[in-house]
């Protein structure tokens, strides 16, 4: 039988491989990524070219975006709440009625101009409010929640997109791009896969599944080891012989040194 | 980690340099650097100086570098080819996955 170890050595190389860079010094271990998926078994896990989140997205009525335009914002979207407190007093029924209406127009346009620039893809690190998600879904721009920061610098590296801490309409350099982004259902978890194969940053991720947390935590860090010694093998492909055997014989030789030093000393 | 001896310091900072530049092997670093404060104890009860010591370690040091050269058994040609990298790499998680 094929042991664990054999299964994500194979595993590792093919994501390795398929990160590295045109050029390699340019290898990181940041290029290999690990998403765990509770269920299923240890082999089941497989490589995925490009970057995972598990999570579903906020528009369910979008789920693929081929060659998306991609807007990261770090800021929640909303429409901007007043710094003070204000009382709104309504003196009759139409102020009543439009009260809301300035609300739907101001997250309209907000929406509008985002999409004007060619978005058709976002990422948001804070809460969305309804009506922006009604329009989001209006203007057909597909939309993920990304709730950790360090998830959200994360993606921005991979997509070479800014992250705007203000709303409003990006300008097309702070834009992210990918191949493709696409709603995924991996063992009835649903994730949004970013695809992109660029020559310069190329990423993969090795879904791992297994049945409990402290299984794949455990083999998480087993991977993370193995992908740093490819990184190790990029800087240099030499290998000497394991399991402390390049040891003995060095002590052995050393041993030898020792001794020659002691009777020339003597002579 | 918590650690309060000065000498039980600098082997967690040797660790540590080891996790950062090559992400694995820190036990090795470990076991290595408190079996060479073992062999010194036997040295220093012997009358000798530590400074000695030290310049002992060094030029053993220069030494097993120079074998190491000689001791290159396997190298990967293609940095490319998954059936050569995954050699290499089994040898570095399978005992790692043991369960």
């Amino acid at each position: 039988m094929r042991s664990a170890g054999d299964f994500f050595s194979k595993k590792i190389a093919e994501a390795c491989i398929q990160a590295l860079p045109d050029k390699v010094s340019n290898f990181d271990v940041e290029f290999v990524r690990t998403a765990k998926i509770l269920g299923a078994s240890v082999n089941d896990s497989f490589v995925l070219k490009g970057l995972i989140v598990t999570r579903n997205v906020e528009t369910p009525s979008l789920s693929e975006v081929k060659n998306p335009k991609i807007a990261v914002y770090g800021c929640p979207l909303d429409t901007q709440a007043a710094e003070t407190k204000g009382t709104v007093l309504i003196k009759n029924a139409e102020e009543l009625l439009n009260y809301n209406k300035s609300e739907e127009d101001h997250a309209h346009n907000l929406i509008k101009s985002i999409a004007d620039v060619g978005v058709n893809c976002m990422i948001v690190g804070g809460t969305i409010s309804d009506i922006c998600l009604h329009y989001l879904e209006r203007y057909r721009i597909m939309t993920v929640r990304v709730t950790s920061k360090f998830e959200l610098k994360r993606l921005c590296k991979a997509l070479q997109a800014t992250a705007l801490v203000r709303l409003g309409a990006p300008v097309p350099e702070e834009l992210g791009t990918a191949d493709l982004a696409q709603l995924r259902e991996i063992g009835s978890q649903k994730c949004v896969v970013f695809e992109r194969d660029s020559a310069d940053c190329k990423l993969s991720t090795i879904v791992l599944r297994g049945s409990t947390h402290n299984l794949l935590d455990d083999i998480e860090r087993a991977i993370d080891d193995g992908v740093n010694a490819y990184k190790n093998l990029v800087k240099d492909p030499r290998f000497v012989a394991g399991a402390g055997a390049t040891e003995i014989v060095r002590n052995f030789l050393l041993r030898k040194i020792d001794l020659f030093l002691a009777i020339s000393k003597r002579t | 980690m918590e650690v309060q001896h000065p000498a039980a310091k600098l082997i967690v900072l040797a660790a540590k340099m080891q996790e950062s530049e090559c992400g694995d092997g820190t036990n090795f670093v470990v076991t290595l650097a408190g079996e060479l404060l073992n062999q010194a104890e036997g040295l220093l009860r012997m009358g000798l100086h530590p400074i000695q010591v030290v310049s002992g370690y060094e030029q053993a040091l220069k030494k097993a570098i120079e074998f190491l050269e000689s001791h290159i058994y396997y190298q990967v040609k293609d940095i490319r080819n998954v059936d050569e990298v995954t050699k290499c790499l089994k040898s570095s998680i399978s005992p790692k996955l043991q369960e």
